[in-house]
């Protein structure tokens, strides 16, 4: 279990002063988070006065991400925890190493555009009045503030679009909310590169300790009693769980661009502010918009869009990156058994333990390691959601075999065209920094079913309403009617 | 090769923006580095085209007003030490002593107070200064990466009190470290273990896979940053042989630190990758032709006629055996690439097969370069040259003799067999040199102890004396300009005093 302060002992922290912001609160109860970073306040040289007030403090997360590091981005650039909540858009934190890379810029401004805090809204209050608030870490509220004059001009922080900024994004600036009890995989694996083991300093407990809290942060979890098998079972169960959860994001038509490092350990997704509207009960896909003429009928992956933009594929991204999470752990504990330190029998026998048990729960026929299974799998997710025309079924499952051949399989990138038709749905804008066309395509042969689409007119059009706002209080005024107005209208309703 | 700049675009650094400070410099040229680190000109919300140049030439002159601090990981010893915390790249040069980098995460651990202050103590300035001519009189400049000048300031007002940089038990001060403090200047290029480490955990492969060629060409240029590295060269074998290479001129460079009575304190888990001793703050000017070791205060009592080891002096604390922990944090270190590449060769990367190759080419020509038989992975190898070591340099009794190899075997078992030894048990004599304090804290006996049959010839410890005794000159020294020009003369005085072998 994670407790409330749980984060503050985390091997993988930083923290930063903080000093009182000029936001304001869309719910009473969190005007407490009304704070911004201080750099100035850490003097070059300092001594050690007294200890620090950790309520006055923010705590943003060291993450790794074995193979997929992003130059200057160190963790949490722009976030971290705060007395129990975790906090989004609170300005640069020391893991903002690319604070000066203009390459970098839509993600070195230690901003949340305000589109990015009402999509996390939108869509939070969507899971929750579906009654699956428990697939996702929703965002609780929304801080808004003007934007900060140094951003006034989009092109400081946004990449190129063909589109203009959104109206809110010229205007207004947002931090959002969460839940502080969560944990990455890529904090895990950062702990695990980073081991204090030289000193007889326990970090190993600590490690699995960390590992199996991240796995169960509702749940106690006895230490005394743990043993490899019931973690390798826990990790298992995790990734079945989360496999789980992103069935239920295809049924419920809700999309996300980049699964890598945006779901918590135990399996709920938690960067909420690049949603997908898209609807359910459809194979399509939000297409690349630089290389794509308005009016084509045909997409080409990986050209004008990744496999993994296909609605119901990006399971296999998470997949993907969970094989290389495992495949790193057993490695790194396997290189521990043998290394120099003074581990104990108990201790190697422990990670020996660990490295096997994995092995056993998951054994190469499981679909974390079994492209075929994941294939069936998700084949038999397009067959209960999808109407296909007969004819098309084989180029859909063609599709699906490609993806995870390229993804999963060590493929090399050959590209693949299929015919996409247009999807009756007026979309908001895939975020603050689109790359993505305006539209959803549905791979030929999907049909769309217009009734099933409602529910995500009604989001994108209260996403829409929100992008158009300027005013810091009418924001403010509209993301609480727009709360209050999914809790009627998509609560009662049948699943789409 | 490592080109003058060639840290601004390297994956571990991390660019910090400076502003001119207050310290003098004691050679002229070094005035271009009176700068500290300026993290209020990182705004919490901001663009980086605020950074961003708009010619060619401010190019230049915006790299140059940053600093670039080096992330590393260093295996098994994190300690909330990400990386360069006080110390980064600038110019050309790397300098220690410049503030609190954002990678000086410890800046709130209260127990890590005496690395979180951003500062190089004064006694810490000056020793790199004293140890970089003293190898340099001796030819032997090559064992470090020498100190090239120091800046020297008045305290910062907020270290001023010692207690909060320093713990009870490690007061008091030293005169100079309560008024001054100081920036050590040393040539940039250079690279550590503990970044290509930290850019093994970091690559970035899935737009592409030119991270690879990057990380081995680093590597490679990491291992002989002074020598042109061509296309041709950047083959497997010629990058296994250099870390071979690399790793047999550190045992060489430990060889000759013993040979002329030189230790260093801190433990080498984080050397450069060619092989030279980079963190020369807390150098032990103990002298040569004995085997002796300093105690830890809090174990060892001074007096006492017998010393137990690992209890009262730890096994890295006996003259010589440093080379243990390097060997140690290079068993970790290979250890590492070897089984991390072969993570990334066996996951879903779009490798081509030349890249594949060339994983599977590299990971078979480190076994070759680095056989079960080498000194690295060879504790018979290891306590062999250790001893052959002693034989060469000091006159020994017998019985010394076997009590000493004795402490080897036991030293290498500990540290490169994991077996957990025994005590061992040895009578000490106090050898006869008015040491000066071990660094800025007080940790250690100010006393050096002979393994009893092991005396040294008086006659040998004169150069030892005599870098003591500047050490413990300057320590007493409080005045900036004062400190400027004792420093200076401390460095002529040195050339000229030990131009000849000990």
């Amino acid at each position: 279990m994670l407790v409330d302060r749980w984060y503050v002992n985390a091997p993988w922290i930083v923290a930063s002063p903080l000093k009182p912001s000029r936001f304001v609160a869309q719910r009473a109860e969190h005007a407490k988070f009304n704070v911004q970073t201080d750099p100035a306040a850490i003097a070059a040289f300092g001594g050690m006065r007294e200890r620090a007030d950790l309520d006055a403090l923010l705590f943003s997360d060291l993450q790794t991400q074995t193979g997929f590091h992003e130059y200057g981005r160190l963790g949490s650039g722009r976030t971290g925890y705060y007395r129990g909540a975790y906090l989004k858009g609170i300005g640069r934190t020391p893991l903002a190493a690319n604070w000066w890379r203009f390459g970098d810029r839509f993600h070195a401004t230690g901003h949340l555009s305000a589109s990015g805090g009402a999509r996390e809204l939108i869509v939070s209050r969507y899971f929750i009045a579906k009654g699956k608030g428990d697939l996702i870490n929703p965002c609780q509220g929304l801080l808004v503030a003007e934007l900060e004059p140094e951003l006034k001009d989009a092109r400081t922080w946004r990449r190129w679009s063909p589109d203009e900024c959104l109206p809110c994004d010229l205007a207004l600036q947002s931090i959002s909310v969460k839940e502080g009890r969560f944990a990455r995989f890529s904090n895990v694996t950062w702990h695990l590169n980073h081991l204090s083991i030289a000193k007889d300093e326990n970090d190993l407990i600590r490690f699995f300790r960390l590992l199996m809290n991240g796995l169960l942060p509702f749940e106690p979890v006895d230490v005394d009693t743990l043993v490899p098998s019931r973690i390798a079972r826990t990790v298992k169960e995790t990734v079945e769980r989360t496999i789980g959860h992103y069935r239920e994001y295809f049924r419920l038509g809700i999309n996300w661009l980049m699964p890598y490092n945006n779901f918590t350990m135990d399996g709920r997704f938690c960067d909420l502010d690049v949603p997908l509207f898209s609807g359910p009960g459809y194979v399509g896909a939000a297409i690349n918009v630089e290389q794509w003429p308005a009016g084509s009928t045909e997409a080409r992956a990986p050209d004008n869009l990744d496999f993994g933009s296909i609605f119901g594929l990006n399971v296999i991204a998470y997949l993907h990156q969970m094989r290389i999470v495992l495949r790193g752990l057993a490695a790194a504990l396997d290189g521990l058994v043998d290394a120099d330190f003074h581990t104990s029998d108990v201790e190697r026998d422990f990670m020996a333990g660990v490295v096997g048990a994995l092995a056993e729960a998951m054994p190469k026929e499981h679909v974390l390691w079994s492209g075929e299974a994941c294939a069936a799998m998700v084949k038999g997710w397009i067959d209960e959601e999808c109407e296909i025309d007969a004819a098309r079924r084989p180029a859909i499952d063609a599709l699906v075999d490609h993806a995870i051949a390229l993804r999963l399989d060590h493929a090399t990138m050959i590209g693949k065209t299929f015919g996409v038709e247009k999807v009756d749905l007026r979309c908001a804008r895939a975020g603050a920094s689109p790359n993505l066309t305006p539209s959803f395509y549905a791979v030929r042969g999907s049909r769309v079913r217009k009734d099933r689409l409602e529910e995500a007119q009604f989001l994108n059009d209260r996403v829409a309403e929100l992008d158009a706002i300027t005013d810091r209080d009418a924001f403010l005024a509209k993301c609480a009617d727009a709360v209050a107005q999914i809790d009627r209208y998509c609560a009662g309703r049948a699943a789409p | 090769m490592l080109e003058s700049r060639w840290y601004e675009d390297a994956p571990w650094s991390f660019a910090v923006p400076l502003r001119p400070s207050r310290f003098v410099a004691i050679r002229p040229a070094d005035a271009e580095h009176d700068v500290e680190v300026d993290l209020a000109a990182i705004a919490p919300f901001g663009s980086p085209a605020s950074a961003r140049p708009k010619t060619r030439g401010d190019a230049r002159a915006g790299r140059d007003a940053l600093l670039y601090s080096d992330y590393r990981s260093v295996m098994g010893f994190y300690l909330c030490r990400v990386g360069a915390g006080r110390s980064g790249y600038h110019r050309g040069a790397y300098l220690k002593g410049i503030g609190r980098t954002p990678l000086a995460f410890n800046w709130a651990h209260d127990d890590d107070r005496f690395f979180a202050t951003g500062h190089l103590p004064a006694s810490g300035g000056v020793r790199e200064i004293v140890v970089s001519r003293y190898l340099e009189a001796k030819g032997a400049s090559r064992v470090v990466n020498p100190c090239r000048g120091l800046l020297i300031a008045e305290l910062a007002g907020e270290l001023r009190d010692p207690s909060s940089w320093l713990r009870r038990s490690e007061l008091p001060a030293l005169p100079c470290d309560r008024a001054l403090q100081t920036i050590a200047v040393k040539d940039g290029r250079f690279a550590r273990f503990s970044n290509v480490v930290w850019h093994l955990n970091h690559l970035s492969l899935f737009k592409g896979e030119t991270d690879l060629i990057r990380f081995f060409t680093l590597l490679a240029d990491g291992l002989r940053p002074r020598d042109a590295i061509d296309d041709d060269s950047l083959v497997p074998s010629a990058i296994a042989r250099s870390l071979a290479a690399a790793i047999e001129c550190a045992v060489d460079g430990y060889r000759e630190l013993h040979r002329l009575g030189v230790s260093f304190l801190s433990v080498q888990t984080d050397p450069a990758m060619d092989g030279r001793y980079q963190d020369i703050d807390v150098p032990v000017f103990h002298g040569p032709g004995y085997v002796g070791a300093f105690g830890k205060l809090e174990s060892f009592t001074p007096g006492s006629a017998s010393a137990r080891l690992p209890h009262d002096m730890t096994y890295s604390a006996v003259f010589g055996f440093g080379v243990i922990d390097y060997l140690h944090a290079m068993r970790l270190f290979v250890r590492y690439l070897r089984s991390t590449l072969a993570v990334y060769r066996a996951s879903e990367f779009t490798f081509s097969d030349p890249e594949r190759g060339f994983i599977d080419g590299f990971l078979r020509a480190i076994d070759e370069a680095l056989p079960p038989d080498h000194l690295l992975w060879s504790g018979a190898a290891c306590a062999a040259t250790l001893k052959a070591w002693i034989d060469a340099e000091h006159a020994v009794t017998a019985r010394c003799r076997a009590a000493v190899f004795g402490l080897v075997d036991a030293a290498v078992a500990s540290r490169l067999d994991a077996t957990s030894s025994e005590h061992v048990e040895l009578p000490v004599d106090e050898v006869p040199l008015a040491a000066a304090r071990i660094g800025a804290r007080v940790k250690f006996t100010d006393a050096f102890y002979a393994i009893a049959g092991s005396a040294p010839r008086p006659e040998r410890l004169d150069e030892a004396r005599f870098l003591n005794e500047i050490v413990r000159g300057l320590d007493a020294v409080t005045d900036r300009d004062e400190m400027c020009a004792r420093v200076a003369e401390a460095e002529a005085s040195i050339l000229r005093h030990c131009g000849a072998a000990p």
